[in-house]
């Protein structure tokens, strides 16, 4: 059910319940007033034409039966002529219960008079003969010879034709003000609650997969902060969403650049190998299919190898321990051969950095390959270790090539290279600086290149010092 | 009859590719990257280019603006198998699109194909006085129409295709009658036997005993 | 979903019903009140101060009392004229009744009898609920301007005096002794609580709260009065000099 008829029915069941006990309260509350000012003014009546009774009979020669019936059928007499329809018909009960007078309506039982006389002069009784309602009222006559009970009745169906009359008008004023209240309750709720239906239009907009999609909420409440959150919340979504497709494109440029990388040597070395099998070959082109074969091979070897570091490192943390720059100096040296360039390793003063000594030990390594088929013109590249006010600074610099501007942001990816046949001639798959950039990352440094056309390039991360 | 020029980077592949169409009598001509290619292409005339896309420097769709005046078909060489590539490359004006990895009898199938469908080499391929015309796969000696068994007929040309090599039993078998035949090798053997009797190459046609069979390449 | 559906159209319904109903309250309740009414007795609050059960047993007190409630504390009754003779001797009888119980003095007596025997100008005779009464206007003596009046008013059935006013110089009495007189004398010494009023000069007065009667005796330069009259305690309180 839509939130505005919930509203609505809410706001129209308490207006019920509260116009019925309010109008139940309220119809009661005058009744009973009604009642109490006509039992006062009741009361006070009769007492009036107690007194005069009293006074009549006092001075009466005697207290028989008949002289009594004669005084008061006078007493009526004058009364229906001083106050005609307001004079209140009385009977007068003598002892035993004999009526000594009375000119009641025949619907009023006797019972009920004596019922009243029962009840006393300190209560009243009220009766009901069919549509007609009558309040009677007993009191005794004093100061007399004979004890005399007086006993009124007074009519009071107006009062409760009235209340049957309030109630009937209170029915009709709470039908109409529940259907008006309805109404308007359920303009003001549809209007108050405009605001939820954009936010559902946008969530609908929003799950389908369309982009942009904002709402405008300016109600000041409640409303409007949760228009601020959704949209909010649509901007995390869109920017996940993104780096989710980012991520995507970048696994398939992998992928790409992978499978690319490994059909060429399999070309290479399915074809040879057919050829070797097919038939007796001469020796020549023996020699050069085998040759061929084990070359792609191992290329295809040193690939595996350095896909699964570059992996290994994606997937994981590494320990950082304190290693000692000298160590990792130590095992460049052993681990290049003797070859066509100069290695300098620099370091300021002894310096020991939290790090991975293998990790660290390949990352100089690849650069200095790298630097190597920079083919520097005087044939040698410098590692050096700094202090600097962020850290230690480990850098590998070249007198070579360099590398083009436009270039700089796409070396770091895998299987990028700047010129593919002389990297490959060099046995090279294009994820060196891959690899160096992930050994960058895990020890929480940026990795930094600099490099001009035909001066140099200049690579650098910046270590944490490790106090010994 | 003008060379074969063959442009592509990695010399492993370059090399292989020389090896199996020299073996067809194909003169083959290597470059290895844009700019090597361009002056050869300004210096001699080829009768087919085989051509790798991914090359350093000027890639191979840049190269096609060179190739074009000259008239020469070229086929594109490619690791690249996406549909657009393909038509990229048709539309560039490529005869053909080859993708890596390529079976280089695959390879040479093709280049024969264009060859003989261009004009620039006969359609039928002649050795001493059998003509083999590979499109209506009829064989005649000096004139006369010999009548081969399509089987014989793929045995024939997988012989001359390779000829000058020996070439072992159970692969050429597998060449024929393909990997999942449950055929005896034997009928490789009758089925040399017939060739030799129709075509009377008993001489040219040899077996090697211990390594397989021989079609004496024509000198 | 269906089951939700269920439950909001039964939820609709019930709630549909439960307006429905307490639309009907107030009849509902009506009715049940009336029947309530019509089984039981209902409390009827006395509205009138009465006075209490013992004073009411006194006749002329209850009279006085009745006629206060039927007709106020003032006979104003029309003035019937009468009989100027007759009148006189109700009159005098009355103030004998008076003299005999020491409410009236001598001198009083005296003078009353005097104005008797003068010619009268009126003689009126007063009836309300109960209650008697009897003017008899006298020409003034040579000396005096004004008339001359002796009005009285008495309970009927009793005969007791109510009401008294006599043209008569009278000075220097003590208004207390013949108060007290004339509370013996209306039988009124049963009250127990009886307060003394204050007044000024030549006057005592009393109330009682259990009687509502109020008594007073007043000296007044050229007249004697007294009389009881019903008084309520909230009459009393604020009015009760206005009758000086």
């Amino acid at each position: 059910m839509k939130f505005a008829y919930k509203l609505t029915l809410a706001i129209l069941s308490l207006l019920c319940a509260a116009l019925s006990f309010g109008g139940t309260w309220t119809i009661q509350q005058n009744f009973s007033q009604m009642q109490r000012d006509m039992i006062q003014q009741s009361s006070q009546q009769q007492l009036r034409d107690r007194y005069t009774l009293e006074t009549k009979f006092g001075e009466a020669e005697d207290s028989s039966t008949k002289t009594m019936d004669s005084l008061a059928e006078l007493y009526a007499e004058e009364e229906q002529v001083v106050m005609a329809d307001s004079a209140s018909p009385f009977s007068l009960f003598g002892e035993n219960g004999t009526v000594l007078y009375s000119n009641m309506p025949h619907t009023i039982p006797y019972s009920d008079q004596q019922a009243a006389i029962s009840a006393g002069e300190t209560k009243a009784r009220y009766i009901a003969v069919g549509e007609q309602y009558y309040l009677l009222l007993a009191t005794p006559l004093r100061g007399l010879d004979r004890p005399i009970w007086l006993v009124n009745a007074y009519d009071v169906s107006k009062q409760f034709q009235e209340r049957d009359r309030q109630i009937r008008q209170h029915l009709i004023l709470q039908g109409t003000a529940l259907v008006l209240t309805g109404a308007a309750a359920l303009c003001i709720s549809r209007i108050l609650t405009r605001s939820l239906k954009k936010l559902e239009s946008a969530s609908d907009a929003l799950s389908e997969g369309k982009t942009g999609v904002r709402v405008e909420i300016s109600s000041g409440d409640e409303l409007e902060r949760l228009g601020k959150t959704f949209n909010q919340m649509a901007d995390a979504i869109e920017t996940q969403f993104q780096m989710l497709q980012e991520e995507t494109n970048r696994q398939k440029r992998f992928v790409a650049a992978f499978t690319h990388e490994l059909k060429t040597p399999m070309t290479a070395i399915l074809g040879y190998s057919n050829m070797l099998r097919s038939g007796e070959q001469p020796a020549e082109r023996r020699r050069k299919a085998a040759d061929y074969i084990y070359r792609e091979s191992t290329r295809l070897e040193t690939l595996c190898q350095e896909l699964l570091l570059l992996l290994g490192l994606e997937k994981g943390e590494c320990q950082l321990k304190p290693t000692s720059i000298a160590a990792i100096y130590g095992d460049i040296r052993r681990s290049l051969p003797e070859n066509f360039l100069r290695i300098e390793l620099l370091c300021e003063e002894k310096i020991s950095v939290q790090g991975n000594r293998a990790l660290l030990v390949t990352w100089i390594r690849n650069l200095i390959l790298n630097a190597a088929a920079a083919e520097p013109k005087d044939r040698m590249v410098t590692v050096t270790c700094t202090r600097q006010s962020d850290g230690i600074r480990l850098c590998v610099e070249d007198h070579g090539k360099g590398i083009p501007e436009e270039e700089l942001s796409k070396i770091t990816e895998p299987f990028y290279r700047v010129e593919k046949s002389r990297t490959r001639e060099n046995g090279g798959n294009g994820l060196g600086l891959s690899i160096c950039s992930m050994i960058a990352q895990i020890h929480h440094s940026s990795f930094q290149i600099e490099s001009s056309l035909g001066i140099g390039t200049k690579v650098w991360i910046t270590l944490k010092e490790a106090k010994s | 009859m003008y060379p074969v020029l063959i442009v592509e980077d990695e010399r492993a592949i370059a090399d292989l590719i020389e090896m199996t169409l020299e073996d067809f009598g194909y003169v083959c001509v290597k470059a290895f990257d844009g700019e090597q290619a361009a002056d050869f292409i300004e210096k001699e005339k080829f009768d087919l280019i085989l051509l790798d896309v991914m090359l350093p420097g000027v890639d191979g769709f840049s190269l096609m603006e060179y190739i074009r005046p000259t008239e020469t078909p070229v086929i594109f060489l490619t690791a690249k198998s996406s549909v657009e590539d393909r038509v990229r490359g048709l539309r560039a004006g490529a005869y053909d699109y080859i993708v890596k990895p390529f079976a280089p009898d695959e390879l040479l199938a093709r280049v024969d194909g264009l060859m003989r469908h261009t004009g620039r080499r006969s359609r039928t391929i002649r050795l001493w006085d059998v003509e083999i015309n590979p499109d209506t796969r009829t064989v005649s000696k000096k004139g006369v129409p010999v009548s081969l068994t399509p089987r014989e007929f793929d045995l024939l040309m997988a012989l001359v295709l390779n000829r000058g090599i020996v070439l072992y039993r159970d692969v050429l078998f597998e060449r024929v009658w393909g990997l999942d035949s449950e055929a005896n090798t034997r009928t490789l053997d009758i089925h040399i036997s017939r060739l030799r009797k129709k075509l009377g190459w008993e001489h040219q046609l040899r077996s090697v005993p211990k390594i397989g069979y021989l079609l004496e390449a024509e000198r | 979903m269906k089951r939700k559906k269920r439950l909001r159209q039964i939820t609709l319904l019930f709630l549909s019903i439960l307006c429905l109903f307490s639309m009907a309250l107030p009849w509902v309740f009506a009715s049940w009140h009336d029947a309530r009414l019509l089984e039981t007795d209902i409390p009827r609050p006395v509205s009138v101060e009465l006075p209490s059960e013992q004073a009411q047993e006194i006749p002329v007190l209850y009279a006085l009392y009745r006629k206060r409630y039927l007709s106020g504390m003032e006979m104003d009754a029309p003035y019937t004229p009468a009989d100027a003779a007759e009148q006189a001797a109700i009159l005098s009888a009355k103030a004998e009744d008076l003299q005999n119980a020491g409410v009236l003095l001598e001198e009083c007596l005296q003078k009353i009898e005097e104005i008797f025997l003068r010619p009268s100008s009126a003689a009126y005779s007063q009836e309300q609920d109960g209650l008697l009464g009897g003017t008899y206007l006298a020409y003034p003596g040579t000396t005096h301007k004004q008339l001359e009046s002796v009005a009285v008013q008495w309970h009927r059935k009793t005969g007791l005096v109510t009401s008294c006013s006599v043209t008569v110089q009278l000075m220097d009495k003590d208004a207390d002794i013949f108060l007290n007189a004339y509370r013996t004398y209306l039988g009124l010494d049963v009250l127990t609580d009886w307060e003394t009023a204050e007044t000024g000069g030549a006057s005592a007065a009393c109330w009682s709260k259990s009687g509502q009667i109020y008594l007073y005796y007043t000296f007044q330069e050229d007249r004697l009065s007294f009389g009881a009259i019903s008084l309520s305690t909230e009459e009393f309180a604020s009015s009760f000099s206005k009758f000086f």
